[in-house]
């Protein structure tokens, strides 16, 4: 076995990066609150530590394909005519991104847009979402609980199959990938809407995946190697799962980015999601998973 | 019979129960795949049913779907869904190949189409001045204020709207009465002549006109319509008024034009992305990667047949949970393979090599595919909408993978060990 490279050994430096990342994550969403505010149904405005879009604050997002070359400046011009806040104008691709408050009837959007652009047509060239806040409230609740609850489960399962300390160490990894992944978007301001949250459940599934197939081979060489000392057990199994851990993530990474490449552009949030989470899954498995494990095991 | 044959005969027994549905649909010239709103355009809206005080909202509920029906869909011939989702809400999908503009579903979800024709003595009003009708509640900035007993007819008392042109210009709206609505309007005109019936919609005056003589069976309402707004009118009333307030929760509305880009763009992604990881297979694996590969196309063909048969919507969030499950799909065949590379290096070789690799990969294919699918059953249970869907697709793809990696991968691996 290679002694230079060794992963128990490697894991008590990459915690310390874990951590680095994690508290600039956790910096970042308290300067977050500065610039992202919600106003909730009952007309209070409460301060937000993420980017969030929304399906989480509520309000409305036009996409708008105009037909014809304009500017966001031109843009948010010709729409303060009838909008009082200011929208929020993005530019992706062709693609207009307008986010406003709650509007249920934007006929008057519309108007100004047709009169002015003689390409665009209401009915053909506009996706939007309209959500209003009390239900934006109800969708995070039920994804916070459904987060919550799956990983009760698993905490369940993994302690029948395994021991309780396995279940930990899976856990650990699990919040470890989530915060990982907050603290991307935390730090670079990406918007987290449904598709967000589609991405951290398929980040979940996948991290616990990885973790479960290093740990399967950690209990089975604790049968056959019964002598070893439990690092040693550790160390060998993750040395023996490397090939099958770079393989499956180099075909899962090759997959996603397709999409985040060639994938229209209301995939993409989804599959930047998708890939922080991935990378995190993959390392947290052997260097935070395994390590706990390893540390409380006696 | 051996094992190798029984496992064939399972794969053709698969493939072909489930393809009967697809193929019935494509024969039938359906689409196979239904697709989600959000990827083939259309209105996707969520209401909530707030009920009249002291009303049983189990009452209302089957009411307003029926209306809601009525009012998107008269002929029914269009496939518009109206669908009653919780205790008090609706959920309404409207396609765009139905050829409805978003904005016009919307107008005709949000009105109430309370109509009534108002005896208001002398006096007439303008049309759009308010009218409150007083029932005990508070009302203020009216311009006409009435009572029950002034009603003389409802929307209720309608047989049949139609639209025809004004003969002072514009176009109306002409009406049938049922029988008692016409006895009662007809009792009403000819002993009121010379006054004023106010016509009422949604607490708006439409019009005032002045009765000449005792009207029998129909009438009109006549106020300055363009042919689209008398279209939307009758059709409303058509269709019956509601009796309960609705509230707008959600909307989300896809352009045909975005959503047919944004599909294209996926499925051709999808393509790039499965023909780079069966390359990626074949370099690292060479002949078993093979293997993996026509595991990977019966795979995705038994998850497309699946789909197809037990009607599944594909949806957005739905393809990440098909992401995840053809993730899991090729990492299960990349563990065995593994597994049968380790026991190949411990001296084993051919069939007793894959034997070993298979039996010790399958605790822990088991495991993870168990708690993942654990994970799948609880947002099913809990999540809505959208994360249900991405539930579903999930809860199906890992069965089928798991399916693909220990039947399909290993028959196919022991056919080609048996005939060397």
């Amino acid at each position: 076995m290679n002694k230079e490279l060794n992963f128990l050994k490697m894991s008590k430096i990459t915690v310390w990066v874990s951590l680095l990342i994690l508290t600039m994550g956790i910096f970042s969403m308290i300067q977050n609150t500065k610039t992202f505010k919600m106003e909730k149904a009952d007309g209070t405005i409460s301060s937000l530590p993420l980017n969030l879009g929304i399906e989480f604050t509520g309000g409305s997002v036009f996409e708008v394909n105009l037909g014809e070359e304009s500017s966001t400046t031109e843009l948010r011009e010709l729409l303060s005519e009838s909008l009082t806040k200011n929208p929020q104008i993005q530019k992706s691709g062709d693609v207009y991104i307008i986010r406003t408050e709650f509007i249920s009837n934007p006929d008057e959007i519309y108007l100004l847009l047709e009169s002015k652009y003689k390409n665009f047509n209401k009915d053909e060239d506009v996706s939007s979402e309209r959500i209003g806040p009390l239900f934006s409230q109800e969708l995070a609740k039920r994804a916070y609980l459904a987060t919550f609850i799956g990983m009760l489960v698993i905490l369940l399962y993994i302690s029948i199959r395994f021991s309780f300390i396995f279940a930990q160490g899976a856990l650990v990894a699990l919040v470890h990938d989530i915060l990982f992944v907050l603290s991307y978007f935390a730090i670079f301001k990406v918007e987290i809407g449904l598709p967000f949250v589609a991405a951290i459940l398929t980040i979940l599934g996948y991290s616990i995946n990885d973790t479960i197939v290093v740990f399967d081979r950690i209990r089975e060489n604790m049968n056959k190697l019964k002598n070893e000392k439990f690092s040693k057990i550790c160390e060998t199994s993750l040395w023996q799962t490397l090939s099958r851990t770079i393989n499956t993530t180099t075909t899962t990474l090759l997959a996603i980015m397709a999409i985040q490449i060639f994938g229209g552009a209301t995939l993409k949030p989804f599959t930047t999601a998708l890939i922080v989470g991935f990378i995190a899954g993959t390392y947290s498995s052997i260097f935070i998973a395994t390590p706990y494990v390893n540390s409380k095991q006696k | 019979m051996s094992l190798l044959i029984k496992r064939w005969i399972w794969i053709i027994g698969v493939i072909s129960v489930f393809s009967i549905a697809p193929i019935l649909k494509i024969a039938d010239n359906k689409n196979p795949l239904s697709l989600g709103l959000d990827l083939s355009g259309g209105v996707d809206i969520l209401i909530k049913v707030i009920p009249p005080p002291e009303e049983n909202l189990d009452e209302i509920v089957p009411g307003v779907v029926d209306v809601m029906s009525k009012r998107l869909d008269p002929q029914g011939v269009l496939s518009i869904s109206v669908q009653q989702v919780s205790e008090d809400r609706i959920n309404i999908q409207v396609p765009s190949s139905s050829g409805e503009s978003p904005e016009r579903v919307r107008r005709l979800i949000e009105q109430s189409a309370h109509l009534e024709l108002v005896d208001t003595g002398f006096v007439s009003y303008l049309a759009g001045s308010k009218a409150c009708r007083n029932d005990g509640q508070s009302y203020e900035n009216c311009d006409l204020v009435y009572t029950k007993d002034q009603v003389v007819i409802e929307g209720g008392d309608l047989k049949r709207a139609t639209v025809s042109p004004n003969p002072n210009g514009g176009w109306q709206v002409d009406f049938e009465l049922s029988e008692s609505g016409s006895n009662a309007f007809a009792r009403h005109t000819a002993s009121h002549i010379s006054q004023y019936l106010t016509i009422v919609l949604d607490a708006n005056v439409v019009s005032s006109p002045i009765i000449n003589s005792a009207i029998f069976g129909n009438g009109s309402i006549s106020g300055s319509f363009s042919i689209e707004e008398a279209n939307e009118l009758a059709l409303l009333l058509n269709a019956g008024r509601l009796d309960a307030d609705i509230d707008i929760l959600k909307l989300s509305s896809v352009g045909a034009a975005l959503g047919k880009d944004s599909l294209e763009k996926s499925i051709k992604a999808a393509w790039i992305g499965l023909i780079l990881v069966a390359i990626y297979m074949l370099g690292c694996y060479k002949r078993r990667g093979v293997a993996a590969v026509f595991s990977l196309v019966i795979f995705s063909s038994i998850l497309f047949s699946l789909f197809s048969s037990l009607n599944i919507t594909l949806t957005l969030p739905g393809i990440a949970g098909l992401i995840l499950s053809i993730g899991m799909a090729v990492d299960a065949n990349v563990i065995i393979f593994e597994r049968i590379k380790e026991e190949e290096r411990s001296g084993k070789s051919g069939l007793l090599a894959l034997e070993e690799g298979f039996s010790n990969a399958l605790s822990v294919i088991t495991d993870a595919n168990v708690t993942t699918f654990l994970i799948g059953l609880v947002l099913y249970a809990l999540a809505t909408g959208p994360v249900r869907g991405f539930a579903v697709t999930l809860l199906i793809g890992i069965m089928v993978s798991v399916f693909a990696a220990l039947v399909v991968t290993r028959a196919i691996m022991e056919t080609w060990e048996n005939n060397e």
